[in-house]
């Protein structure tokens, strides 16, 4: 499948994250989702934008005071088209929410379990 | 005179500079994004991002971790925002479709890579495949030839 843009495995994950869940999702959420620093994530929607795969407009409902307004950013519907056919080509199959899970951090608890048992 | 100095006014200045330093870290965050914004050299791209980023500056805890992150988005999504956004690839639809594959390097690094690459095999002979440059072993100078020259000296060969 040709594409306007070189499809990275960064970019897949990135379109994975949006497929995955029907909400807007601003800079950060997307790259806490796809699992990759932000400053990569930014040229990533960019290029998408660009492509006509992703849409954007800024925060409607009044934030929090004194809190600057986010940008959030949807898939368009011919962006989900070129999306699901993009990521079952490359990764075999489509995201789901239970196999996009980010991978378990180590725990930590054991320390202050053994701390309280002194 | 010298140990008033070491241990008390040089851990005193460090604290005070260091303090001074944490304090100013939020405003100095702020600063590098709107210079990493104003780089894309596109007004209105410019006043869209550095508010985005203002927003996510916000979010992130602690002072030296926000000019951590500020840093990090000038280094890294500046440079290749600059790109998609220069004004030839996002004002002409005909730009996209006439090099699609090369959006993520600028064309004119692009060109001076190219350039380097056919001047390296003028110059030093090799061979390029699948996009990397092989030198050629055989070449007098090259290592492989210096190692070739000693090893035939000490077994008493002739030859290069």
């Amino acid at each position: 499948m040709r594409t306007p843009f070189r499809i990275t495995s960064a970019t897949l994950d990135v379109l994975e994250a949006f497929l995955v869940t029907s909400e807007e999702l601003h800079g950060f959420a997307v790259a806490k989702a796809a699992g990759k620093p932000t400053g990569s994530i930014y040229p990533i929607l960019a290029r998408l934008e660009q492509a006509g795969w992703l849409n954007s407009h800024w925060e409607t409902e009044h934030p929090e005071e004194g809190r600057p307004r986010r940008r959030f950013y949807f898939l368009t519907p011919n962006g989900t088209q070129e999306a699901r056919a993009i990521v079952i080509e490359r990764r075999g199959q489509l995201p789901t929410p239970a196999t996009s899970r980010p991978a378990p951090k180590p725990a930590f608890g054991f320390l202050t379990r053994w701390a309280g048992a002194w | 005179m010298n140990d008033v100095l070491t241990s008390t006014l040089v851990p005193l200045a460090l604290g005070l500079i260091l303090s001074e330093f944490t304090e100013v870290a939020p405003w100095l965050a702020r600063r590098i994004l709107r210079l990493a914004a104003h780089r894309l050299r596109s007004p209105e791209h410019s006043e869209r991002y550095e508010a985005e980023w203002v927003a996510l500056l916000d979010e992130r805890p602690g002072k030296l971790l926000k000019l951590f992150f500020a840093s990090w988005m000038a280094l890294r999504a500046t440079w290749e925002l600059r790109a998609i956004h220069r004004p030839s690839n996002s004002s002409s639809a005909d730009s996209r479709t006439a090099d699609p594959q090369g959006e993520q390097t600028p064309r004119r690094r692009q060109q001076v890579r190219t350039a380097f690459h056919r001047a390296r095999l003028r110059w030093f002979g090799g061979y390029s495949y699948a996009g990397r440059y092989y030198p050629d072993r055989r070449r007098w100078g090259s290592t492989a030839a210096m190692r070739r020259r000693r090893r035939n000296a000490a077994l008493g060969l002739a030859g290069p």
